[in-house]
C-alpha cells in the first residue's frame, strides 16, 4: 500500500526529517574534526554559524516527527478499515511485524531529538559552546534511528495487504497474531499499579531535588543522573502499558478493548490528546532536568543550567500531576459510581 | 573603557587576494571620551571602527570593552553584546528602504521582544529630541539628507548604548547640517557617552568636543593630536 | 522568558509581513505555483472523500453476508436447496435468493448489471434505496417489470418510452416495463443497474428453476457476522462468503489506491515545485543582502533573520494552502471535480452521473499539509540560513 495517500504523507515526513538530520550530521562531522573555539579563523566562524543552522534543522525535524507520530496512528486507524481482521489502529499496526517497531523507533527518535534540543539551548547559552561536541555525537545516534524509522515504515506499508474480495475466496479467517483489537493481554492490576505508583513517587522526589541541587556533579552522581534518563524512558513505556491495560478499558467501558489509540477518537472525547500530551511533556521535562543537571558543571553553564533545571523541574511536576489525574479519573469514577454512568 | 592590544586584522588570509587591514594596533579610549580617527581612504579606519563597534573580531590581538574580552567571542555573543553596548552610525546611514522613519528607528528593538507601545514611546522621545518627530510616518525615501542622518542617529541611540561609533557622520552633509550633527554629538558626550568618530573632515577633528585625534595610515596608528 | 519569546516572535512576524509586502512581486510566482499544487492534491483528496462518503451511504443497504458458489475458480450457480443447510445456523434472521448477472448490449456497447430480486417480485418496490417510481403503472401484473439506472435509461433512449427489450440466450426477445428509475444520488452503484423480479432474471439468462447466483443472509446481531460467515463457509463447500465489511473495505481500497496513484503521479510536480522554491529562496538581490546586513549591524542575530524567512515561508504556505484548498472545494462542489473525476471514477461507457459533495476531514488537511507545506518549509530552511549569513560589516 505504498501508493496510498497516507503512505505518501508518512514517507514525505520521514524523508524530510532524514534530509534535515543528514545536513546536521554533515556539520557535526566537520565540527568534531575542526572545532577550536579559541581560533578566529574563517573555518571556525563558519562552523559557529552552522551550529545555529543545526539547531534550527533539529527543531524542525522534531516538529515533523511529532506530526509524523500522530499521522502514523491516524493512518493505522484508516488502514484498519481496509485490512484483514483489523478492528482499529491496534489491528492495523499489528497486521505485520513492522508496525509496532516503527512506532517505537519513531517515539525514541522523538525523545532523542528533544534531548538534543535541550543540549543545544544550553550549549549556545555559554560563550564557549561547551557541549558542542557532545551534542553532535548525540546527533550521530539520532541519524541511524531516523534511517531505521524510514526503513521500518517502508517495510510496514509495503507489507500491508488490503482486504479486497478476491476471485478465489471471500472472507479470510486466517489466524492473526492477536485479535486485531487488543494490543496487550490482560494483566493483574494490583502489582502493575503498585510498581507504577512507586516509580511515580521515586521519579517525582528525585526530579524535585535535582531541579534545586546546585552542587557539582561528581562521577557517581553523573552516572546516577544518566540513569535517571533511562528511568524516565522506562516510565514512559510503563505509562503506555498502564494506559493500555488498566485505564483504556474504563474509558471504552469495555473490559476487552485494550487499545491505546482509540482514545484519540471523538467518541471518547479526544481524551487521548491531553493524556499523551501531558505524558510526553512530563517525560521530556524530566529528561531535560537530568540533562541540565549533568551539564551544570560545564564551562559557563552554571547559571543557565540552574535556571533551566528549575523551569524544567516545575514543568515536569505540573505535567505529571495533571497526567495522573486524567489517568485515574475514569477508573476512579467507575469505582465511585459502582459501574457505568 | 575600550582597549585594543596588538590587534591585527586579515581578510582572505589564505587566498591570493589577502589584505592585511590592521597591523599591530593598540589604543585605549576612556569612558566619556570623544576620540576622532583620521586617515585616508583604505587606511583601515572602517575596519578599526568595526572591531571597536563589535561588528567582527580581530584575527589576532586582544579587544576588550569594560574588561569584557571580545576578541574571541562567537558571533552570536558578539551580537548580543553589541546590541546592548554599541550604537553605530554608518557612513551612508544604511536605513531600510520601504520602511518609515519610526520603523527604522525601532528596528533594533524588534528582536528584544519589546512591545509596540514601548517601542513607539522610546522612539518618540528620541525623535523629539532630534527634531524629526514630524516625519515619523514618512517613508525614508521622502525625507531630506539631514533628516536621514538624524534618523540614523536615533536608531543608534534607541537602546541607550554607552558607546557610540560614528563612521564619517558629516559626509554627504552641508556645513549647516554638519554643525547640527556635531551639536548632537556634544549632547551625547554631555549625557556621558563614549564616542569614537572616524572622519577626514576637519570640522569634526578640530571640534572642541573631540578629546583626542588619532591618525591611521596603511593599517597602523601613527600617533595622535589633541 | 516565555512571554518575551512570544513577543519577540510576534515582532519578527510583523516585520516578515512587511517584508513580504515590500517584495510581493518576487513572491507571487512561488505563491501561485504553490496554490496550484495544493489545489490539485486537495481536489484528489476531496473527490476520494466524497466518493467514500457516497459509498458509505449506499452500502447501508448491502446485505450482511453474500454467498456465492465457485467451481474451478469461477462463479457458478447455487441451488436453492442449499438453503436448508444454512437454516440450521443459529443467528441468521433471513436468507434471500438473488440472481446477479451481466448483460452485454451490442447496440450501445454497454454492460448492464442485472439483478433479480425476490422482494421485487412480491412488492414491486425496492426498500432502502431511492427510486423515482412511475405513478401510472397500470400494466398487467404478469408483465415483466424493472427499475433501471439513469445510464441504462439514456443508453436505451427511453425518453418517451416506458419499455425496452433484451435478448435471451436463444436470441428471443424479453420485454421489460420500466416502473421506476434510480435516483441520481445513488448513481455510484446504480447507473448501469437493472433490477427485476427473480423469475424474470432467471428467464432472461436462461437459468434452470431453483438456480441462483447469490444467497443474501441477514444476521440478527451485527457482532456475529464474522462468526456466522465462517460457519457458512464451512457448511457449503466451494462457496465464496463475502461480508458487508469486506465490500466496504474493497471500495475504500479501490478509491484509496486510485487516489494514491494519482498522488504518486503528482509527486513529480511537487518535486519540481520544491526545486523552484529552493531556487527562489536561494537567490538574494543586492538590496536584500544589504537589508540583512543592516539588520545584523543593528543587533539582529542570525537566528532572528532566519525567523523572518521562516515566517515569510509560513505566511506564503498558509495563504497558498487556504486558497488552494478553497479552490479545490469549489472545484468539487460546483464543477463536480471535472478535472480529475475520470481518473477516480473510471472510463467505462456508463460512467455514473454522480454529483460529488466534498467532505471535510481533518485527516485530509494533515495529509495535504505533509505532502506540500512540510517539504516546502524543509526546502527553504537552508537557503534561509544562507541568506541570514550576510556579515554585518558587509555594509560598512
Amino acid at each position: 500500500m505504498l501508493t496510498d495517500a497516507w503512505s505518501i504523507g508518512l514517507l514525505s515526513c520521514s524523508i524530510a526529517t532524514l534530509f534535515l538530520c543528514l545536513v546536521g550530521v554533515r556539520t557535526g562531522w566537520r565540527i568534531l574534526g575542526s572545532w577550536d573555539i579559541s581560533s578566529g579563523s574563517e573555518l571556525q566562524i563558519r562552523l559557529e554559524e552552522e551550529v545555529c543552522l543545526s539547531g534550527v534543522l533539529v527543531e524542525f525535524g522534531f516538529a515533523i516527527q511529532l506530526l509524523s507520530v500522530l499521522m502514523l496512528i491516524l493512518a493505522a486507524d484508516y488502514f484498519s478499515n481496509i485490512l484483514v481482521g483489523a478492528m482499529c489502529a491496534t489491528g492495523a499496526l499489528t497486521a505485520n511485524s513492522y508496525g509496532v517497531p516503527a512506532l517505537i523507533v519513531k517515539l525514541l527518535s522523538l525523545f532523542l531529538s528533544a534531548a538534543w534540543i535541550v543540549c543545544h539551548k544550553l550549549d549556545i547559552s555559554s560563550e564557549c559552546y561547551p557541549l558542542v561536541k557532545s551534542k553532535f555525537l548525540l546527533l550521530f545516534f539520532i541519524l541511524p534511528l531516523l534511517l531505521l524509522d524510514t526503513i521500518l515504515l517502508v517495510l510496514y506499508l509495503y507489507n500491508l495487504e488490503p482486504d479486497i474480495i478476491t476471485s478465489c475466496c471471500g472472507v479470510l479467517f486466517s489466524a492473526q497474531g492477536n485479535d486485531g483489537y487488543n494490543l496487550l493481554a490482560i494483566m493483574p492490576s494490583t502489582p502493575l499499579l503498585s510498581i507504577y505508583g512507586g516509580l511515580v513517587v521515586v521519579l517525582t522526589v528525585i526530579t524535585f531535588r535535582m531541579s534545586r541541587d546546585s552542587s557539582d556533579v561528581s562521577v557517581v552522581s553523573s552516572f546516577n543522573v544518566s540513569a535517571m534518563i533511562g528511568f524516565w524512558l522506562g516510565f514512559y513505556f510503563y505509562s503506555l502499558l498502564v494506559i493500555t491495560v488498566f485505564t483504556s478499558p474504563f474509558i471504552y467501558a469495555m473490559p476487552h478493548h485494550r487499545c491505546p489509540f482509540d482514545l484519540l477518537k471523538a467518541p471518547y472525547y479526544l481524551i487521548g490528546y491531553p493524556l499523551y500530551f501531558l505524558l510526553h511533556g512530563t517525560v521530556m521535562a524530566g529528561i531535560s532536568t537530568s540533562i541540565a543537571r549533568l551539564s551544570g558543571s560545564s564551562e559557563g553553564l552554571a547559571l543557565p543550567a540552574a535556571r533551566f533545571r528549575l523551569l524544567a523541574g516545575r514543568l515536569c511536576l505540573v505535567c505529571m500531576v495533571f497526567f495522573l489525574l486524567i489517568l485515574i479519573y475514569y477508573p476512579l469514577m467507575y469505582q465511585i459510581r459502582g459501574g457505568e454512568g | 573603557m575600550i582597549t585594543l592590544d596588538s590587534v591585527d586584522k586579515w581578510y582572505n588570509r589564505a587566498a591570493a587576494n589577502a589584505v592585511h587591514a590592521l597591523k599591530d594596533v593598540s589604543l585605549q579610549v576612556s569612558d566619556n571620551e570623544v576620540v576622532c580617527i583620521q586617515g585616508p581612504s583604505g587606511s583601515g579606519k572602517s575596519t578599526l571602527l568595526s572591531i571597536i563597534g563589535c561588528l567582527f573580531v580581530p584575527t589576532s590581538g586582544l579587544a576588550t570593552i569594560n574588561g569584557k574580552l571580545l576578541s574571541r567571542l562567537p558571533d552570536r555573543f558578539l551580537t548580543l553584546y553589541r546590541r546592548e553596548t554599541i550604537g553605530f552610525i554608518f557612513q551612508r546611514f544604511h536605513l531600510v528602504p520601504g520602511l518609515t522613519v519610526m520603523a527604522n528607528i525601532t528596528l533594533p528593538l524588534l528582536p528584544l521582544g519589546i512591545s509596540v507601545p514601548e517601542r513607539q514611546q522610546r522612539a518618540q522621545l528620541l525623535m523629539e529630541k532630534l527634531s524629526i518627530a514630524h516625519r515619523k510616518n514618512f517613508d525614508i525615501s521622502n525625507i531630506s539628507g539631514g533628516e536621514l542622518q538624524r534618523t540614523a542617529i536615533a536608531r543608534a541611540l534607541i537602546n541607550n548604548p554607552p558607546i557610540i561609533i560614528a563612521d564619517e557622520p558629516t559626509a554627504h552633509l552641508d556645513q549647516q547640517l554638519s554643525n547640527d550633527v556635531m551639536t548632537i554629538i556634544a549632547e551625547l558626550k554631555a549625557d556621558g557617552k563614549t564616542i569614537v568618530i572616524a572622519s577626514h573632515d576637519s570640522l569634526v577633528s578640530d571640534h572642541a568636543i573631540v578629546d583626542r585625534c588619532l591618525l591611521i595610515r596603511d593599517g597602523r596608528l601613527h600617533g595622535s593630536k589633541n | 522568558m516565555a512571554p518575551r519569546n512570544v513577543s519577540r516572535q510576534r515582532n519578527i512576524l510583523d516585520y516578515a509581513l512587511g517584508s513580504l509586502w515590500r517584495n510581493r512581486f518576487k513572491n507571487t510566482g512561488v505563491f501561485l505555483v504553490f496554490s496550484l499544487v495544493i489545489f490539485i492534491i486537495a481536489s484528489f483528496r476531496l473527490i476520494t472523500g466524497s466518493l467514500e462518503h457516497a459509498a458509505e451511504q449506499l452500502l447501508t443497504a448491502v446485505p450482511d453476508i453474500t454467498i456465492q458458489k465457485l467451481t474451478a475458480g469461477r462463479q457458478d450457480v447455487i441451488l436453492l436447496k442449499e438453503l436448508s443447510e444454512l437454516k440450521k445456523i443459529f443467528g441468521i434472521s433471513e436468507i434471500k435468493p438473488r440472481i446477479w448477472g451481466y448483460y452485454f448490449d451490442e447496440l450501445s456497447g454497454a454492460n448492464y448489471t442485472v439483478i433479480g430480486d425476490a422482494a421485487f417480485d412480491d412488492h414491486r418496490q425496492l426498500p432502502g434505496i431511492s427510486v423515482a417510481y412511475r405513478a401510472d403503472d397500470d400494466m398487467d401484473p404478469g408483465v415483466s417489470r424493472a427499475v433501471i439506472g439513469q445510464s441504462v435509461h439514456d443508453s436505451k433512449n427511453l425518453a418517451g418510452r416506458h419499455s425496452f427489450s433484451l435478448f435471451r440466450p436463444d436470441l428471443s426477445l424479453k420485454s421489460f416495463y420500466v416502473t421506476g428509475t434510480f435516483a441520481e444520488t445513488t448513481a455510484l452503484v446504480t447507473a448501469d443497474l437493472i433490477v427485476t423480479g427473480l423469475n424474470d432474471a432467471s428467464d432472461l439468462f436462461g437459468m434452470r428453476e431453483g438456480e441462483m447466483t447469490d444467497l443474501l443472509v441477514s444476521v440478527r446481531n451485527p457482532a456475529e457476522i464474522e462468526t456466522i460467515a465462517k460457519k457458512i463457509s464451512e457448511r457449503i463447500t466451494g462457496s465464496r462468503v463475502i461480508t458487508k465489511r469486506q465490500i466496504r473495505k474493497t471500495y475504500r481500497a479501490a478509491f484509496g489506491w486510485r487516489s494514491g496513484f494519482g498522488l504518486v503521479c503528482l509527486l513529480g510536480s511537487v518535486g519540481a515545485f520544491i526545486i523552484l522554491a529552493w531556487d527562489k529562496a536561494s537567490g538574494l538581490s543586492e538590496e536584500q543582502k544589504r537589508e540583512v546586513g543592516i539588520l545584523k549591524a543593528v543587533g539582529w542575530l542570525t537566528a532572528d533573520v532566519m525567523s523572518v524567512r521562516f515566517w515569510e515561508s509560513v505566511v506564503i504556505s498558509f495563504l497558498a494552502f487556504s486558497i488552494g484548498y478553497t479552490m479545490a472545494w469549489a472545484h468539487v462542489l460546483f464543477f463536480d471535480g471535472l478535472l480529475f473525476k475520470p481518473i477516480l471514477l473510471g472510463w467505462s461507457v456508463l460512467t455514473p452521473p454522480l454529483s460529488l459533495v466534498p467532505v471535510f476531514r481533518l485527516a485530509d488537511l494533515m495529509l495535504i499539509f505533509s505532502i506540500s507545506v512540510l517539504p516546502y518549509l524543509a526546502a527553504t530552511v537552508i537557503p534561509a540560513w544562507r541568506s541570514a549569513l550576510v556579515r554585518p560589516d558587509s555594509i560598512v
